[in-house]
């Protein structure tokens, strides 16, 4: 009883004040082959005050809370996963429960290798939620030294988030998504108007907010051409 | 004689006001009534003020859209809305009818509330209009001055569900004697197929190459496809049989029958509602009505409230529940005395609008024998020094516990003994009395009490800020980036956890072992705890004095406390809260709302916080000792009075001022 009285009274405190966002970081290196390498880091420590308190329930807001240990099964399932899929190699995973980052980090022989990875999982949500999630999300065109970041809005994104309660919607407000592409070769141009270009013409950077992203308004879709 | 014509004329009216009143038309055996009393909430927000209101306005949109914009508000209705409105509920041997008792002006808004094919359905007779749904039989009957809707239930037989869907039927055939002769065969196959699935599986276990694993799981499935074919041939055999045939047809007459039960029983039902709603709306009971019903008139008391909940003996509602929910060993009432804990067990509850303030109070009426049983738990004695370290000035909230540890761990074995049967064919009375005793051999009760008490108290004070680190990225132009800390400012409470202990050597132990350990280190008197994962809101501290253990997060405050120095500021209605009732809950409203970053709230309602804190005002929650056999509980929520007449058209200004 004692436990419990603490651990609500203490949610509570915690819940009033604390904000909660998070990031999402994709980053890949392209070799002139097509092979690269793929890091996604999953980024919620201005948060982790509010997860810490969260991690002491079982539920919040009608949500199961995973425990430390079903959260470290989830990222065994998603490494058997890249170990199943055809030309992804040398995965790595990190995870800090004190700050609350994970990564995934692992080799391709090509960027089909990464469509494989999530190709099973948009084919059913698009059979199940009638959807059209493009299953490609990169290609590399080695003749024409392109390399393309598909993405097809579909409003079921946005009817899923109205479908959340107003302040679960909340943890949407601050948060983005980043990526970095790198390349050997010099790139010519973006199609992404948000998409920045570094000085040495050699990295491409696109950061969007999270609620753009759910509006449909911002897209991580992108066309990069490189130098030949 | 002007005074004789005073007096009678005012009787009469009475008697008509009493007459008009539908709570005549309650049965006095009526297990649970709830009131709304529409004069009092009227006069608190008139219709046309309310119709004015968002909500009002809501409200009236919705009704346009249902009834093609023949009713348009509430007026519209033809409710009497100035008369009280009930719900009752009645059981009959494990029948529940679940009765609303709506006052009427006239019928017609509810006519024009109505779709054609609703009106197509309307019975008229005796001045009576109803219509019966086909399906669960529930009624909706009304004449020119009141509306009565009534949902009947029928548990007393709810365990015939497993019959009436014919559950148990596929158990009454013999499935050997359809067929006989290729059982033999069926049974070779069998170990031909295991035969092989074994040599098989010894193949597999003798290489350990993956290729080949691969290759023999293969030809386990083919050999386990192949072989599988007369079994099929076996069943279309056994659905083809003459037997088999006779079975199904004996099958379907005895679902025939089912359902010509079932709809019997629902039919039956379906009548029995229409004239029990027949009989309430003419209210002629010859044991009288509920105002002839001493416990629900003492709960009615002088009237002031706007609305009175109220439940008879608990105990019967629970009874013919669970005795037609729950089939056989499932059903607690087989092995437990449930009338020990339910019975004679009444609830009431009285909700109140004043000009300042809203409640909600509670009375709970229990049996003798329980309330024996319950009295010690309750028994605690609040320790006075607590109230020595809260400044009002600061106080945010507080939560206090008042409970007798060695009165719960005496009554609690009690409770079960009490509660589990000794006799009939399932009882675990004296293995739970065995469990018990043994328990209270084994735990010193009062020992375990002089560890925890039960007396605790929680406070929240100031929101303080609080640096936090958190991981970012920064980036150099080539898009590389590195992972920085960086601190951000977080707003939470200083909370100080109070609770009384006699074991001071216990304390000392602990933080002995934990200062050995370096789980805590020592700051002149008290202890922080070092261990705290970084995410952790809160710096924690702990310390003991005075038979009170502390646990907080202020060093500030902590380091007062011990070192004698701590400025307190406490109400006598905060302490007499905290020491007279068994728990007791305050929320200092106004100073939470003031002192919450704005970045902290939802963002709709940013611009929105001076209003919120301008009218935001404190909310007690107490609840009683026992006292003879009845607890109370009470829920005030204090309200301004600056803009708002009274306490209901305040929540109708905050839901207007809200939905903006």
């Amino acid at each position: 009883m004692l436990k419990k009285y603490l651990t609500y009274s203490l949610l509570l405190c915690s819940m009033l004040c604390c904000t909660s966002c998070f990031e999402i970081l994709e980053e890949i290196n392209m070799h002139k082959d097509g092979s690269g390498s793929m890091l996604v880091t999953f980024n919620m420590s201005k948060s982790k005050t509010k997860l810490a308190s969260i991690m002491m329930l079982d539920s919040i807001n009608g949500y199961k809370v995973p425990s430390e240990d079903e959260i470290n099964e989830a990222l065994k399932d998603v490494i058997n996963h890249l170990e199943k899929t055809e030309g992804i190699s040398n995965i790595k995973k990190t995870k800090d429960f004190e700050n609350y980052i994970f990564t995934v980090a692992c080799d391709f022989k090509n960027v089909e290798s990464i469509n494989g990875i999530f190709k099973e999982l948009i084919d059913k949500q698009n059979r199940n939620g009638g959807t059209k999630f493009t299953t490609k999300n990169f290609s590399f065109n080695g003749a024409t030294n392109t390399f393309n970041r598909y993405f097809t809005y579909d409003d079921s994104i946005k009817k899923s988030f109205y479908h959340l309660k107003r302040e679960d919607r909340k943890v949407f407000e601050e948060a983005s998504l980043t990526a970095i592409y790198r390349f050997e070769d010099p790139v010519k141009s973006v199609s992404n108007q948000k998409a920045k270009v570094s000085p040495n013409k050699k990295a491409v950077m696109l950061k969007v907010d999270a609620m753009a992203f759910i509006m449909g308004e911002q897209s991580l879709a992108n066309k990069i051409q490189l130098s030949k | 004689m002007r005074k004789l014509l005073l007096i009678a004329s005012t009787v009469c009216i009475t008697l008509t006001a009493t007459a008009q009143d539908l709570a005549t038309k309650i049965p006095s055996t009526a297990t649970a009534v709830v009131t709304l009393k529409g004069k009092r909430i009227t006069d608190l927000v008139s219709v046309e003020e309310f119709s004015n209101s968002k909500l009002g306005e809501m409200i009236g949109k919705e009704l346009a859209k249902e009834s093609d914009e023949k009713v348009n508000n509430l007026e519209e209705m033809g409710l009497a809305l100035d008369q009280n409105f009930y719900y009752f509920l009645e059981m009959d041997k494990g029948v529940f009818n679940n009765c609303f008792l709506i006052p009427l002006k006239n019928s017609q808004g509810l006519l024009n509330l109505m779709g054609n094919s609703q009106r197509e359905r309307i019975i008229t007779e005796n001045g009576l209009s109803y219509f019966q749904d086909d399906y669960d039989g529930s009624v909706v009957l009304w004449d020119n001055s009141t509306l009565l809707v009534l949902f009947a239930k029928d548990t007393s037989n709810d365990y015939d569900f497993y019959d009436d869907y014919g559950y148990n039927d596929y158990g009454n055939d013999n499935y050997g004697d359809a067929l006989e002769t290729p059982t033999p065969a069926v049974v070779e196959e069998e170990v031909e197929i295991e035969t092989i699935v074994e040599e098989a599986a010894e193949e597999v276990a003798i290489d350990a190459e993956s290729e080949i694993v691969e290759e023999t799981v293969i030809d386990i499935e083919e050999v386990v496809i192949e072989s599988t074919e007369p079994t099929d041939n076996y069943y279309n055999d056994y659905y083809n049989s003459e037997e088999y045939k006779k079975q199904e047809a004996a099958r379907e007459k005895r679902r025939l029958e089912r359902e010509a039960k079932r709809a019997e029983k629902r039919k039956k039902l379906a009548e029995a509602t229409l004239q029990r709603a027949k009989t309430i709306i003419a209210g002629n009971y010859t044991q009288g009505n509920i105002l002839k019903n001493a416990g629900y008139v003492k709960t009615i008391g002088n009237g002031q409230d706007e609305a009175v909940a109220w439940v008879d003996d608990f105990g019967s509602i629970y009874k013919d529940a669970m005795m037609g929910s729950y089939y056989g060993a499932m059903n607690p009432y087989n092995f437990m005395d449930m009338d020990k804990l339910y019975g004679g067990f009444s609830i009431s509850a009285k909700l109140n609008f004043e000009k300042d303030h809203a409640s909600v109070k509670t009375i709970y009426s229990m049996n003798d024998e329980l309330a024996d049983i319950y009295r010690p738990m309750y028994q605690g004695k609040f320790n006075s020094n607590f109230a020595k370290y809260i400044n009002e000035d600061r106080l945010l909230g507080y939560w206090s516990i008042n409970m007798s540890t060695e009165g719960l761990l005496t009554s609690y074995p009690q409770l079960m003994d009490a509660v589990f049967k000794t006799e009939g064919e399932k009882n675990y009375g004296d293995v739970v009395a065995l469990g018990t005793q043994l328990f209270s051999l084994l735990l010193d009760e009062k020992a375990t009490a002089e560890i925890v008490r039960g007396d605790m108290l929680l406070v929240l004070n100031n929101l303080s800020e609080r640096e936090v680190t958190y991981t970012d990225y920064e980036y150099d132009e080539d898009y590389n980036y590195k992972e920085v800390v960086k601190t951000k400012t977080e707003t939470v409470p200083d909370f100080l956890f109070m609770f009384s202990s006699e074991q001071k050597s216990l304390f000392d132990r602990l933080v002995r072992i934990g200062l050995r350990e370096k789980e805590l280190q020592a700051i002149g008197g008290i202890y922080q705890i070092v261990s705290l994962p970084q995410s952790s809101p809160f710096d924690i501290y702990v310390m003991f004095k005075d038979n009170t253990a502390f646990v907080g997060s202020s060093k500030k405050d902590m380091m007062a406390i011990s070192n004698g120095t701590f400025a307190s500021k406490l109400s006598s209605t905060h302490k007499r809260n905290m020491k007279k009732n068994v728990t007791s809950l305050f929320v200092n409203g106004k100073k939470i709302v003031a002192e919450i970053p704005v970045d902290s709230y939802p963002s709709e309602l940013r611009n929105k916080v001076s209003f919120l804190t301008n009218n935001t005002e404190d909310v007690y929650f107490n609840f009683e000792k026992i006292k003879g056999n009845t607890m109370k509980g009470e829920m005030i929520w204090n309200t301004p009075e600056e803009g708002h007449k009274n306490s209901f058209a305040y929540f109708i200004n905050m839901i207007n001022r809200l939905m903006e």
